[in-house]
């Protein structure tokens, strides 16, 4: 009986030392590959400086669609917030006013083209 | 109920006069006990296969790592070159190449003029014209900053003469 339940830990041992490299290999070294990393994973200034740069092709196209697409690329969130959010960063980080002014005129003309929430 | 025996061969085998319980029991006593049937140690092995597709399991399609605060750097290749293709068309927007050149810093291209090139070539073959003129356009850009054309001029005095028409 006592050999039995030693075969049970051992068990449950190799278990435990299994699941911890299963996880290992999950959450450490596969998110080490950078084959998948999109651009929706950028931190937020980077964020801010591809809005910034779709702002300053907007001026100059005035191609709402094509800032759209470009917005859409960015992030997975919708094309509003990610302008919203990254307005707010540009703010709080003392963007130049007319890099400012660019993303707010992006802001406005996108907010005419879609209903709100999108 | 009266049960009968019908079965007479089954009352032939019991041997009488003999408790059969009773010497049963005395051989287990004076007998040392069967040896288990001998393992190897595959339970661990399975126990390790289990964990490891669990854990996988949790860690890839349950709980998954999510990718974030990533760098341009650290962007795929088709992302890296979406990243590219922006600041081109910025740069081709604005004109403003110091802020194109400090954008395309942070993709860490061993050679950025060449990235843009190969890209542009790319984006030409797939038909992209408009991509590929921004691409070439910033490529340009930075070449002549990097590497400005020497102008010489040239000295009058080697000219060739000029031959008098007959």
């Amino acid at each position: 009986m006592r050999r039995r339940q030693r075969r049970w830990v051992a068990f449950f041992i190799m278990f435990a030392v299994g699941v911890a490299a299963g996880l290992v290999y999950g959450w450490v070294i596969r998110p080490a590959r950078a084959a998948e990393v999109e651009l929706s994973t950028l931190s937020i200034d980077y964020q801010t400086d591809a809005v910034l740069m779709t702002a300053e092709c907007f001026r100059a196209e005035a191609d709402p669609a094509r800032a759209l697409n470009r917005l859409a690329q960015l992030s997975d969130q919708p094309p509003l917030a990610l302008l919203e959010s990254a307005l707010a960063f540009a703010r709080e980080h003392n963007y130049a006013p007319a890099d400012l002014q660019q993303m707010t005129e992006l802001r406005d003309a996108i907010a005419t083209l879609l209903p709100e929430g999108e | 109920m009266n049960k009968s025996w019908n079965n007479a061969s089954e009352t032939q085998q019991i041997p009488i006069g003999e408790p059969p319980i009773r010497r049963l029991s005395s051989q287990r006593q004076s007998e040392p006990p069967p040896p288990a049937p001998k393992r190897g140690p595959w339970y661990l092995l399975t126990g390790l296969i289990l964990g490891l597709l669990v854990g996988l399991a949790y860690s890839l399609w349950i709980d998954p790592a999510v990718f974030g605060d990533m760098t341009p750097a650290q962007l795929a290749a088709e992302d890296r070159a979406a990243y590219r293709l922006l600041i081109a068309e910025a740069y081709a927007a604005t004109e403003n190449l110091d802020r194109a050149q400090r954008r395309l810093v942070l993709l860490e291209d061993a050679d950025p003029v060449y990235a843009l090139g190969a890209q542009a070539q790319r984006a030409l073959a797939e038909g992209a014209s408009a991509e590929a003129r921004a691409l070439a356009l910033l490529a340009s850009a930075l070449q002549n900053t990097a590497n400005p054309p020497a102008v010489t001029p040239i000295p009058t005095f080697t000219l060739p003469a000029l031959t008098p028409v007959p």
